[in-house]
Parts: structure tokens; sequence; C-alpha cells
């Protein structure tokens, strides 16, 4: 799961980096409008966190340029204002959920990922399939009646494929999901996560076909 | 303060007619004069034609060769009169009967002209003068009858009056109308300030006339400022806001991982942002009431309700809630946008925290005011407490940040806008009702 973070105030932004890369996300920052709208335009998030007061060019603004050009990544908006009339606005741009300063990071952990969820079709609790479970705050996954504990990007990984189930996921898609714009993004690297996350569940868990990429949960 | 045109109309009437009375007077006079002057003229020639016919005969008698008597002389009381006098010899018109004109000495000098009442009351004019002939002195007097002259007269003054009257009727009508219609933009103005409470337009058009444009234009000026100003302090309290609660978020969450160190003064600096948090929220909340509406500022319910309905769904999409809306169409109310939503906003947060199923606003126009409802099928409120929330919402700064405090604005909001607040029971859904009355300034709500 990938995020972007757009804030404009940098220690606030640092911080909000670290602990949503600690609940299992990798995440992108940026602190201004501008840079914002362009990182959304081209990359693939699957969520947005978004200031409303920005530099350069308004969080709304921003928000409303991606909906108009089809973009469909849930997004957070944090305000400091805290106003009906911007809960209103914001809603009426595009925004999936609301939130206003000062909040708890916990709080904003589990708002991006009720909305990520929620965008999958899975509501309410955690990310579960027929025979697995998975649990976002320890970053563990439930299988066979065990707990099986699992890297950040076992995690990553995971969950991504959890929320398609049945898709097929090509190399480069899950790369770009998985990790954040700075990370080295080696494709190959997938195949050694997609091996390690079928040594600790099942090897049929996750499928390869060939030449396209994998699909998580389908017998073929 | 009396009315422009009031003033206008009657100094203009005064004038009007004053003009008129002094042009009837003097074309009056001058008539009078002109046709005197004519009558004169008139009788000098007589006086000449006389004396071409007087003469003396050898006993020195007076004689007036009869050829040289015009006939109006001969009939009696025709209005033309003469008397010749010279000496103690007089000759009288046989027209004057057995009267006689007034015998003027014969020392007189020069020309004599004057007025008098003839026989049968004929106002006369006669003319006189003095000759000097063959040693004698000779007065010749001429009377005419003015009569016909003064019904003439008369009868020109009646008609002249008539159509001076016509005339000054027909002016001072034009000049109500003139009046009227000069002062038609100062309506136009009133109507667009009215238009402007009623937050149609948000500014005076300034195609007026150059006595009212300096008026519109400083008004004009005004508003703009006043706009701005209101703005600019909303854009500052924004900023303020963004600047204080970033840090304050991190500040939070740094206090909150610190495991290290003690646990009490962690608690207590939790505790000091805590309240610094509260602080920030209600001066600010306070702050950014803006009281009435914004000139040219109109909240359109219609518009803003379903986003303001979908919004509390987007937030409260976990319960099964259905929030529903009553409202006759069309209804616009003159208030700032951003005061109706955050008092409805508040209103409406506080029925889905409380409500379990179903949330209703309903909004009625009567007349002179808007009447906004908020029903919902929560507990409710105890009778008792009713008393004591309405109590709460009055003094702001008294207010447990968080709780309450959503009413408490929509309170202070309602009362800035001249409304109050009613709490009670919902006869329809059985839970909270809250009731909102807000005057509409100047007419219906509907437009």
């Amino acid at each position: 799961m990938r995020l972007l973070v757009v804030e404009d105030d940098a220690a606030l932004c640092a911080s909000l980096e670290q602990a949503l890369e600690h609940a299992g996300y990798a995440v992108d920052i940026t602190g201004n409008g501008e840079d914002a709208e362009h990182l959304g335009d081209s990359e693939p998030y699957d969520a947005v966190v978004l200031d409303l007061g920005l530099p350069r060019r308004p969080g709304l603004e921003v928000l409303k340029h991606w909906r108009a050009r089809g973009k469909t990544m849930p997004v957070i908006i944090l305000t400091a204002r805290d106003t009906w009339q911007e809960k209103v606005d914001g809603f009426k741009a595009g925004a999936d959920d609301y939130l206003a300063k000062p909040f708890h990071f916990e709080e904003l952990v589990a708002r991006v990922g009720a909305i990520i969820r929620r965008r999958h079709g899975e509501p309410s609790g955690g990310i579960r399939t027929a025979d697995l479970a998975l649990d976002e705050e320890h970053q563990t996954v439930a299988y066979n009646g065990k707990t099986i504990a699992l890297t950040g990007t076992e995690f990553r990984l995971l969950r991504y494929f959890m929320l398609h189930p049945g898709k097929i996921l090509s190399k480069t898609e899950l790369t770009q999901h998985v990790y954040d714009f700075d990370s080295d993004r080696d494709s190959n690297v997938i195949e050694v996560y997609i091996r390690r996350l079928r040594e600790k569940l099942d090897p049929g868990v996750i499928h390869t076909r060939r030449g396209q990429g994998y699909v998580f949960g389908a017998k073929s | 303060m009396r009315s422009i045109q009031k003033y206008l109309g009657v100094s203009l009437a005064v004038s009007l007619v004053a003009v008129f009375f002094l042009q009837w007077l003097v074309v009056s006079v001058t008539l009078r004069h002109l046709s005197e002057s004519g009558f004169k003229a008139h009788m000098e020639h007589n006086i000449e034609n006389l004396l071409t016919g007087i003469s003396f005969d050898t006993a020195g008698r007076l004689q007036l060769a009869p050829d040289r008597i015009e006939t109006v002389y001969r009939r009696p009381f025709s209005g033309s009169y003469y008397r010749i006098a010279s000496g103690d010899q007089t000759l009288r018109s046989r027209s004057l009967w057995d009267r006689d004109l007034p015998a003027i000495p014969d020392t007189a000098g020069g020309i004599l002209t004057q007025h008098l009442t003839g026989p049968q009351s004929q106002p006369l004019i006669m003319h006189t003068r003095v000759f000097e002939w063959q040693g004698r002195r000779i007065v010749i007097s001429v009377a005419e009858d003015l009569t016909p002259l003064e019904a003439e007269m008369r009868e020109f003054r009646n008609r002249y009056a008539l159509v001076s009257l016509a005339a000054l009727v027909l002016l001072l009508a034009l000049q109500a109308w003139l009046v009227r219609h000069g002062l038609r933009p100062l309506h136009r103005t009133r109507a667009e300030l009215r238009q402007l409470e009623q937050g149609e337009v948000s500014r005076l058009s300034e195609a007026v006339p150059a006595e009212l444009s300096p008026l519109v234009r400083e008004l004009n000026h005004l508003l703009a400022a006043m706009t701005q100003r209101l703005a600019r302090s909303r854009q500052a309290l924004g900023n303020l806001a963004h600047a204080l609660k970033g840090p304050l978020t991190l500040l939070t969450h740094q206090v909150e991982e610190e495991k290290s160190g003690a646990a009490a003064p962690r608690r207590a600096m939790t505790e000091q942002l805590q309240t610094m948090k509260h602080l920030i929220e209600r001066e600010l909340k306070r702050a950014r009431l803006s009281g009435a509406a914004l000139p040219g500022r109109r909240f359109d319910f219609a518009a803003e309700l379903p986003a303001l309905i979908e919004t509390l769904k987007a937030l409260y999409r976990d319960k099964p809630l259905a929030i529903n809306l009553r409202m006759p169409a069309g209804v616009a109310f003159p208030a700032d946008r951003e005061d109706m939503l955050e008092l409805l906003g508040n209103l409406l947060d506080n029925a889905c925290k409380w409500g379990r199923r179903e949330v209703l606003l309903e909004v009625a126009v009567t007349g002179s005011a808007v009447t906004l409802r908020v029903h919902d099928d929560g507990p409710g409120c105890p009778d008792a407490s009713l008393a004591t929330l309405a109590q709460r919402g009055t003094r702001l700064d008294e207010s447990t940040p968080g709780q309450g405090l959503g009413l408490a604005i929509a309170m202070q909001t309602a009362s800035d806008y001249g409304g109050r607040i009613s709490f009670g029971r919902s006869e329809i859904l059985g839970g909270f009702l809250a009731t909102v009355h807000l005057p509409v300034a100047n007419g219906d709500g509907n437009a």
C-alpha cells in the first residue's frame, strides 16, 4: 500500500511519514500543492492524506483537479480550521474522510486503513479471506489458527494481494504499490518476497501466471 | 427630514404661480395703457377737427361750423362729447343733452387728460386742450365713453387668466413629472439597497446621476472594504490555526511516544496540550462568528443543504442512519454561508450523534421568518436538563470545550442573526428536537 502525504509543516510531515511507515505503508511526502497534484497524477497511490492549507496551490483545488481528471484514490483531508463549510466543501470536492487538527496519529492511521478497506469493499474490521486474517495493527496474519509475523515489505505485499483477490497483478504494479518513490525499485526483489510469503503461508496462496504476473487466492 | 420631491414640487409651484400672476398683471396694465393711448390719439384728432370748425362772428360770438360736427356728437348720450369754451361762452355737444362736462379754466396750460363719470354713469376719459386764437383763449374738451373698452378689457383679462391658469396647471403637472422623473435614480438606488440587504446583489450599480455618484461609489467602497476585512480576518484566523495546530499535533504525538521518563510530567504535559487545543478551538469558533449577513451573501437552502447532508452521511457512514430533508422549493435567506453551515452542521451533527436510525431536518418559511427543525430518534433530553442546555449556550466562554460547544455555537449564530433556538422533544421521531427561528429582514424568505 502506497500513500501520499501532503503537509506543509515539515516536522509534522516527517512524523506522519514515520508513523505511517511504521503502520506498514510505503509513504511519499510533499509540502506543496503543485508537487502534490503532479505526484497524484503520475503515481498509483492507494490513498492520500491531504492538508487543505498548502502553499502554491490549495489542497481543495488539488483534490478537485484530481477528481476532474478521473483520479479516484481515496483521500483524507486534514484541516486546521474545522468548520462545517470546510467539511462540506471537502466532501463536495471528492474527499473520502476528514480529520481536524490537532489529531492523534493513531486516529489518522486507523482512518487511512478504513478508507483503503472501504475502497476495496471491506467496510469494517480487518482484511480477511477464507483462510487468512490480516492484523494490521500488529502486522501479522492468522493462518490455520497460527499467528505468523510478517516483515514490513511482506505485510505490504500480502495486504495488497488480499485487497485484490483473483486479479492478475504484474510485478510492476506490485512494486509501485509496495515501495515509496525513493526506494530502489528492482522488480526482481518482488519475486524474493513472494517466495517468502509462500514459504510462511502455503505455496498455493499465490499463483504465478507466466508472462503476466501473480494471482492471489484463485485456484487454477 | 423633508422630502426632496415635496420641497421641489412646492417651491416650483409657488414660483410658477407668482410668475404667472405678475405676467397677467403686467399684460393687463400695459394693454389698458396702450388702449388709452389709442383713445387719446383719436380724441386729439377730434379736437383738431373741432378747432378747424370754430369761428367768431362779427359780434364776437363763438360758432361751430355744423359740417364739422360728427354724427356721434348729435346723438344723445352716444358716449362721445365735446365742450368748447371761450371766455364766458360755451358750446356743448348735443349728445350731452342736459348735462355738462366739467369746466376747465383757460389758465390751465397745455394738454389735460382726466377720468370722470359722465352722463348715465358712463366712465369717461376727457381730453382737454387750450388754444389761443385771434387773441382769445379757447378751451376744447373731448370726452369718450370707456364702457366698451372696459368690457373688452374685462373679457381679455378673463380670457388671459383662463389661458394662464390652464398653462399653469399644465406646467405644474409637467414639473411634478419632471421632479419624479429626476428623482427616479434615487428610487432605483433604494431598490438596489434592498436587494443588497437581501443578498441578491453584492454592490450597487454605479450608473447613477453625477449627484448620486459619489455617494454610491463611497458605499461600494465601504462594502468592498468590509467584505475584504472580514475575509482577511477569517484568513488570518485560518492561518493562525494552521500554524498552531500542526506543531500541536506533533507535540502531542511526541509526548505520547516518549516512553522514557516519569509518567507524571508526561501526563501534565498532555493535559496542558489538551488545554491549549481546547483554547485554540474555542477562541477560533468564537472569533469566526461574523454576525449578520455580509452584504451580497445569500444562503440558498436548496443548493447547500443536500451537500451538508451528504457530508454528514459520509461522516456517519458506519451508522445505519437515514438523514431526511423536508423543505419547500426555492428557499433562500440573506446570510453568510459559513455561518449557516456552522449552525445547521452543529445541530445536525448533534442529532446524528444521538439519533439511532433517523434524523430529520425540516425547513419552513412563514412570512417573516425561516424556521428550521432538527429532529432525531435518540434518547432525547430530560425536561429538567433542557433549561440548563439553553443556558449553557448563552455564555459561550463558560461552556466546556467539546461538550455542548456545538449547540452553543449554533445558539450564538442564531442570536447574531436576531433569531433564537429552543430545545424540546420531537413529536415526529421521539428524540431530541432543536428549533431555530431566524427572522428575515424585509420581506419573505422566498426569492
